[in-house]
């Protein structure tokens, strides 16, 4: 497998430089990119946003936005250079020699038609004159391969009657149906939950060990990459920084760029610490007692239980991590905390004071002991109102004494509070970057000097890099302000390195709590352990050494 | 899915039943005495009131209000909708006598918008910003912009005054009734419409293709290897579901077109009708028209629901 | 010319572009490099400020009979000649533009007031209110003007003030519609449920996070509701429906030249009317278009 020198290559890239023409003139998107890919190997691309990764797979198959441009290079296959191949004869290796894997969105399939002939499609463009049956029982076939049970039934159904793990295999059956020699899976497990990562990239894995299959890899997940590439190279702005090896690349990374970018991935310790016994004495500021949260319910049925009978606390001063999958109520559970979904039942007190009963201004005032951090940086500013006014809303709404002027000098001690320059009050949120946003987004939940600070997934739709800066301010100011925070994520490793204790919720119901280190390296109940096992870590030795023991006990 | 469609039904019918409570109510309260205007104006004195008081009787106005609406709103169940103040003929009988011509005219323009508008807003969208698009986009905004009677002034001004190629009014020639001279008279009152209904068409298909073509799954039979006309048809596909439910929201609306183009090519349809009754204020022919209008706008409201629950497959398999 | 392309250009957007003022005055920026847009409100402006100073512009009375100069052609005495009962056509335009406009403008107003806030309440409540609201947006959308203020004035008899309040009143459901669409994606917008979260009161939060938002789509479907308003009441005036005679407007004033001798032989007496028409509704509805693609770069509709 690893014997690559042997073989030439299947895919090269050569120096390819690729333009975008835009109103304001023309950018360089790709500049000098070269790579290769051998029979069998899985080569992954890492990058942060706008490095240009997906740009280099699109420009593979030749599906570039209308306006780009290969201004030079080349891209081999099998010699034959992609670059310069006429429109027909590109349709021939699209989907038959190259498939192509996208992350999966409601989109990625036709919402009209039944996957079944989605996946038949997808073989008869290259067997026009295959029978419907042949085509029909390949169909079948494959998707039985890639895991799902009941193929001939489930086929009948549209891409919504599926779950998005589902769906991802059926677009994998569907590059796999015409045996091609490259797949090029573009951020393919980006949008699922982890454990759901974790079956689809053991799908990919297995697939390459049986037909020899060569898998160009593209993501942003360190641990992603990790765990199933051979060779990585890395891409910034366009450019490649650094190829290597991928336990070389891990263990002695050459550029200064990749050492950054691992060095910014949070990491799970490896050890169990001493079970820290929870200080007593230390008064809560939250404590969420027997919490419901009931959806749509109507007098006539019963509502769907978001959040199920949930009870735990977050001690003065402490950071509680909140994790679980999408659907398990963890977001749910921080909303019915600001007033943001209902409480069917149960109750929840912050410093003391029980939220349930509140109603009008008494609710309004209780909501100064508390502040929430969002999580999209893109729309949790109004893109109408300036910086210094997003921060100073909560100071609008609680400090009506407040002078103008005092308004804005704590707005802009807020804003140095959080490493921002102050001149930046009269800028407008489409002015900063998502970091910068994010940072705003922190000070405006800390205008109040609120006891508790609520942050949900505040780094997910961020960079490494940039998410390792905020959680850098995050940590600082928690320290110095001595705020207590509910830290809602699905990222275990950010969690740990964040909060004291933590809460595994599943489906709404909580599965297990404690002390962050212990729950997350060595998890008592069965659904924690998968939790913590599906998560990959930014370490192929240990990652893989994973695979081994999944495979010797199962 | 099937209980949402019983309570739009029930919904509709009380709906209808409201609006129908609405006309015999405004027309109670509606300025004038329509039987005043039925006398003519050479009786006088006492046989003026004989008179007066017999044509009520006949029209069954002598009645108290309650009982009059209830027996209208029972004729109203069977089919009778009442006597035309002005000719005395049922109102049922002059709407459906009118019906046929309009008819003709409402569906064949509403065919020929729609060969045209599909084919043309799919060139738009998929050429979009090119020459073609430009002139596409402008020529249906003039369309919808320049008022249809100008237009068929223009159009009478041209083809029947100057060329002499196209009859002006009517829709047979004096003491002709074969296909030909139909067709004939067809030709301006018809392609009028069929270009404001393309008009207004052509931006629903141009939209609807260009937000497709936008999606991913188009990337992804792009990178099946298929080819771009293979990614427009699923594109096309996914936007003509929507177009029908349009389809049928529109109906209603074209009747305003075609009530005006009645008017000036002398078509005799419903449009004459109204007009007709408008300036003879004739009540019955006028609460019948009301009532027609609801039943179309409720009825195609339920076929826009009805056809987008049965085409869509995401509202067909929702449970 | 660029070729033509089936695929998606959303990469695009990854490349960042420099921006360095309010997303409302970067809008404004654009509609005025927009030609077509410029040369609707010139031509917007025109038309208004001809039908407001119509008394002082106009050479004889719109409503002057004058039999010994029954059907002239335009002369310098009459610049577009004069009617069948010898009425001057150009005082006449004048004064039919102002009835036009007025009619156009004020029921636009008042459907984009109600409509606004019935798809703001729909938007904001949800639920009952909402479900109701929509019910009505969707059948009143396609109910046919002009045959129900044929109806209604059959009935209670036609005049500019029914005419203001039925448009409106038919018209309403389109800017609800589009309140209400913006209203529902703003309220699942974190900043406004961050500003729920933190304590602002409703009005606040209606007037400096909704109203914001809700205000430039609304002002396009405005400005397209004048178009189609003031081509409701040309159809409606032309059939006899609108603005009665001797008042002028610019339909009823295409409706006296039905007869086939005066189309043929007269055009000063509905050319220029039509004509009017024609052009202050494209300019309307330029204004409008340029004022979407000003708020929404990437819509290219």
């Amino acid at each position: 497998m690893n014997n690559e020198t042997a073989k030439k290559p299947l895919l090269a890239v050569r120096d390819l430089t690729l333009d975008i023409a835009t109103p304001n003139g023309t950018v360089r998107i790709l500049e000098d990119v070269a790579l290769e890919v051998h029979p069998g190997e899985i080569v992954g691309i890492v990058g942060e946003s706008g490095s240009g990764k997906s740009m280099t797979a699109l420009s593979v198959l030749r599906i570039l936005p209308p306006t780009a441009k290969i201004v030079s290079g080349g891209i081999d296959f099998e010699g034959v250079d992609l670059a310069t191949l006429s429109a027909r004869r590109m349709r021939s290796i699209r989907g038959r020699r190259i498939a192509m894997v996208f992350q999966d969105h409601m989109t990625t399939l036709d919402p009209v038609i039944t996957i079944g002939a989605q996946i038949v499609e997808a073989y008869r463009i290259h067997h026009p004159r295959s029978s419907r049956a042949d085509a029909h029982a390949r169909m079948v076939e494959t998707l039985t391969q890639v895991g799902v049970l009941d193929a001939v039934e489930r086929a009948k159904q549209y891409p919504h009657q599926w779950s998005g793990g589902m769906r991802q295999r059926a677009v994998i059956a569907m590059a796999l149906i015409n045996d091609p020699d490259l797949i090029i899976a573009d951020e393919p497990t980006t949008a699922l939950d982890v454990t759901i990562q974790a079956e689809i990239l053991a799908v990919l894995r297995e697939l390459r060990d049986r037909r020899d299959l060569s898998i160009l890899l593209i993501t942003h997940d360190m641990g992603v990459i990790a765990d199933m590439a051979d060779r990585i190279v890395v891409m910034k702005e366009g450019k490649i920084v650094e190829t290597a090896e991928v336990h070389a690349l891990f263990s002695s990374p050459q550029h200064p760029y990749t050492q950054k970018l691992l060095d910014a991935v949070p990491r799970p310790s490896a050890e169990v610490s001493e079970v820290a016994q929870p200080e007593a004495a230390e008064p809560a500021v939250l404590e969420v007692e027997n919490l419901v949260v009931e959806y749509n319910r109507t007098w006539r049925r019963k509502g769907f239980h978001a959040v199920d009978d949930v009870s735990f606390s977050v001690p003065k001063g402490k950071v509680v991590g909140l994790v679980g999958e999408s659907g398990s109520g963890k977001s749910t559970i921080g909303k019915a905390i600001v007033g943001l979904a209902p409480i069917t039942s149960g109750h929840i007190r912050v410093g003391g004071v029980e939220l349930k009963e509140l109603r009008g201004s008494a609710a309004r005032k209780a909501s100064e002991t508390y502040g929430m951090v969002f999580q999209d940086p893109a729309s949790s500013l109004n893109p109408r109102m300036t910086i210094g006014e997003c921060i100073g809303e909560p100071l609008v709404a609680h400090r009506q004494s407040m002078s103008r002027t005092a308004r804005r000098e704590r707005v802009v001690e807020l804003l140095e509070q959080v490493e921002l320059p102050a001149a930046w009050v009269t800028r407008f949120p489409h002015e900063l970057s998502g970091g910068q946003r994010q940072r705003v987004g922190v000070a405006r939940a800390l205008a109040l000097e609120p006891e508790l600070l609520i942050a949900d997934e505040p780094t997910s739709a961020l960079d490494v890099s940039v998410q390792a800066a905020v959680l850098d301010v995050f940590q600082e100011l928690q320290q110095r302000l001595g705020f207590s925070c509910l830290f809602i994520s699905h990222d275990l490793a950010v969690v740990e390195l964040l909060s004291e204790s933590v809460v595994v919720l599943q489906r709404g119901q909580i599965v297990e709590q404690g002390d962050a280190r212990s729950v997350l390296n060595a998890p008592q109940t069965e659904y924690a352990r998968r939790l913590v096992d599906a998560a990959p870590l930014p370490d192929p030795a240990r990652q893989r050494a994973r695979h081994l023991t999944t495979i010797t006990t199962a | 899915m099937l209980r949402t469609l019983v309570t739009r039904l029930v919904s509709s019918v009380a709906v209808f039943l409201l609006i129908a409570v609405g006309l015999f109510a405004l027309v109670r309260l509606a300025p004038g005495d329509p039987i005043e205007m039925m006398v003519p104006p050479e009786i006088g004195g006492a046989d003026r009131e004989a008179y007066t008081a017999a044509v009520r009787e006949r029209f069954g106005l002598d009645q108290p209000v309650v009982v009059q609406f209830w027996r209208w709103l029972g004729g109203l169940m069977t089919g009778d909708l009442g006597y035309s103040y002005t000719n005395g003929q049922p109102v049922g009988e002059l709407l459906a006598d009118r019906l046929g011509p309009t008819a003709l005219l409402m569906g064949s323009a509403l065919l020929i918008g729609l060969i045209i508008a599909v084919p043309a807003g799919v060139i738009a969208a998929v050429r979009q910003n090119s020459i073609a698009d430009y002139t596409i986009s402008s020529v249906s905004v003039i369309a919808i912009s320049v008022p249809s009677f100008f237009l068929g002034m223009l159009a009478i001004y041209f083809f029947a005054v100057k060329l002499q190629v196209l009859p002006s009014s009517g829709m047979h020639g004096t003491g002709r009734d074969d296909l030909g001279d139909l067709l004939l008279h067809m030709v301006m009152p018809v392609g009028l419409l069929a270009l404001a209904n393309a008009a207004s068409f052509i931006r629903y298909v141009r939209s609807g293709v260009l937000e497709e073509l936008g999606k991913d799954y188009v990337r992804t039979i792009i990178a099946k290897g298929g080819t771009p006309s293979r990614a427009l048809r699923h594109a096309l596909r996914n936007s003509l579901l929507s177009l029908v439910t349009v389809l049928a929201m529109t109906i209603p609306i074209t009747l305003s077109g075609a009530v005006v183009l009645e008017q000036i090519f002398a078509w005799p349809g419903m449009g004459q009708l109204a007009i007709y009754a408008l300036t003879n204020r004739d009540y019955p022919i006028l609460i019948g028209f009301g009532l027609y209008i609801a039943l179309l706008v409720l009825v195609c409201n339920l076929i826009a629901d009805l056809s987008y629950s049965i085409i869509d497959p995401r509202v067909r398999t929702a449970r | 010319m660029k070729r033509p392309s089936l695929l998606p250009t959303s990469a695009v957007n990854l490349v960042p572009t420099v921006q360095e003022s309010s997303p409302d005055k970067l809008a404004l920026r654009r509609f005025t490099r927009n030609p077509i847009a410029v040369i609707g409100v010139i031509a917007l402006l025109i038309t208004v400020l001809a039908s407001v100073l119509a008394p002082i512009i106009s050479p004889y009375p719109p409503t002057a009979i004058d039999l010994t100069n029954v059907r002239q052609p335009p002369s310098a005495d009459h610049l577009l000649g004069t009617d069948s009962t010898g009425r001057d056509v150009f005082s006449r335009l004048l004064a039919g533009g102002q009835i036009s406009l007025m009619v156009g403008f004020l029921a636009a107003l008042m459907a984009v007031a109600i409509g606004t806030l019935a798809g703001v309440a729909a938007g904001w409540f949800g639920g009952i209110i909402d479900g109701i609201i929509s019910r009505i947006i969707d059948i009143m959308l396609s109910v046919p003007a002009v045959l129900v203020i044929i109806v209604l004035a059959g009935v209670i008899g036609p005049s500019v003030p029914m005419l203001i309040v039925v448009i409106a009143g038919l018209a309403w459901p389109t800017p609800a519609r589009i309140a209400r669409g913006v209203v529902l994606s703003l309220r699942e917008e974190e900043f406004v449920q961050a500003a729920r979260a933190f304590g602002s009161r409703t009005g606040f939060i209606i007037f400096r996070h909704l109203v914001p938002g809700v205000l430039p789509p609304i002002v396009v479907s405005a400005t397209l509701l004048v178009a189609e308003a003031v081509l409701l009441e040309s159809s409606l005036s032309f059939l006899g429906a609108g603005v009665q005679p001797p008042e002028s407007s610019w339909g009823n004033m295409l409706n006296e030249a039905q007869s086939l001798t005066v189309l043929s032989s007269m055009p000063w007496l509905w050319v220029p009317a039509g004509l009017m028409i024609a052009i202050t509704v494209l300019s309307a509805m330029a204004v409008g278009d340029g004022i979407r693609d000003a708020i929404d770069p990437r819509k290219n509709t």
